[in-house]
């Protein structure tokens, strides 16, 4: 298209909104683009460079907003398991009492609470992973939820229940002996 | 008091917040326990008679006073260390029995022997020895919700026996079981 008809077509007759220089070398854009930026201080100089960046902002755009929900998920994933351990700790509160009064140390029951934690979430990423690698296969996303990919998701699960339930297994190691016999 | 008593209660006392209100459930209570002595604690429902149980049995601390185990005050004693009493020194049949409800009768006996690092084989012998002699060997694999009053009071008799305890701490052990189970 020539220039008069593309001034027309935009309703811009007589100007120029854009001039596209092509250095001999590729080694003289940066100066080349400096001295420019110097002499027309009015003009934006960009580089081929300086829009490969921006296109690789735009690409991580979405990276950026997957892994804010990834986030976002994990994060609810660790309220859930430590609100569901709280509840199962509060419910055995007279269990954890008893192990406690005939001898159950502190670390015992620490562990007891973190390990059915790791338990449960272990069986919960099996299962995950069990419907995800299927469905992956169904739809055709295996390039993004792969085997691996699913066995990593599965394992992080794992770690991020052991690490939610560290706070409930604590406050289980709190409860009195006494006063979890007496409010039977 | 002699050094070489079991458990030694100087002066204690016990004293609770109940709903804002304050319970005295032991009043000064000074005694000693021999070695292979057989005490008998009588009092009406609500002398505090658990409350002192659970103090002599390293359960529950003293509001004032002292109790010594085997000579050593329990006030200085460490967490972990009160712990190991309860787990291997003193055998505990509470009123209520307090079994585990999701372990069966075996299970439950063998329970204070696993907490002691006994072994699996080892306190599960143990544990059918005791349920034998109780005679609840029947009923090893029976959870406590199946069992009748007594019969869990025979279960929590003989989880109180597991460790072979020096010293067995029975809050009203006979209060469910029939003539002939008693005995």
């Amino acid at each position: 298209m020539k220039l008069e008809a593309a001034q027309r077509l935009s309703g811009r007759s007589g100007s120029v909104s854009a001039v596209l220089l092509t250095a001999k070398d590729i080694n003289m854009v940066t100066d080349l683009s400096e001295q420019l930026s110097r002499e027309f201080p009015e003009f934006d100089v960009i580089t081929q460079n300086d829009l490969l960046k921006n296109a690789e902002k735009m690409m991580e755009m979405p990276n950026r907003f997957m892994g804010m929900i990834s986030l976002t998920v994990l994060m609810v994933a660790v309220l859930v398991v430590m609100n569901v351990m709280m509840i199962a700790v509060t419910e055995r509160t007279k269990e954890i009492g008893i192990l406690r009064a005939i001898g159950a140390k502190k670390r015992t029951v620490l562990e007891m609470i973190v390990l059915e934690a790791s338990i449960l979430s272990l069986i919960g990423g099996v299962l995950g992973a069990l419907m995800v690698v299927p469905a992956a296969y169904i739809m055709d996303w295996t390039r993004v939820l792969s085997v691996q990919e699913t066995a990593k998701v599965s394992l992080l699960v794992v770690a991020v229940a052991v690490l939610a339930s560290i706070y409930p297994a604590y406050r289980a190691t709190r409860i009195d002996p006494i006063e979890a016999l007496r409010n039977e | 008091m002699s050094d070489k008593m079991l458990v030694q209660l100087e002066s204690v006392w016990k004293t609770y917040q109940m709903d804002g209100v304050r319970v005295e459930a032991v009043r000064g209570v000074t005694m000693a326990i021999a070695s292979r002595e057989f005490v008998s604690i009588m009092g009406a429902s609500g002398s505090g008679k658990s409350s002192l149980l659970h103090l002599i049995g390293c359960l529950d601390s003293p509001t004032r006073g002292s109790v010594a185990y085997e000579g050593v005050q329990v006030s200085e004693m460490a967490e972990s260390q009160l712990t190991d009493i309860r787990c291997r020194k003193v055998g505990f049949i509470f009123q209520a029995f307090n079994l585990l409800p999701t372990l069966d009768v075996k299970n439950n006996v063998m329970l204070p022997m696993r907490l002691a690092g006994l072994s699996k084989a080892g306190s599960q012998e143990r544990a059918e020895q005791l349920l034998d002699r109780v005679g609840l060997k029947q009923r090893s694999n029976h959870l406590p919700k199946q069992l009748s009053g007594g019969e869990r009071q025979r279960v929590a008799i003989a989880r109180g026996l597991a460790n072979k305890p020096p010293l067995l701490l029975a809050d009203e052990p006979t209060g469910n079981l029939d003539s002939s189970s008693g005995s």
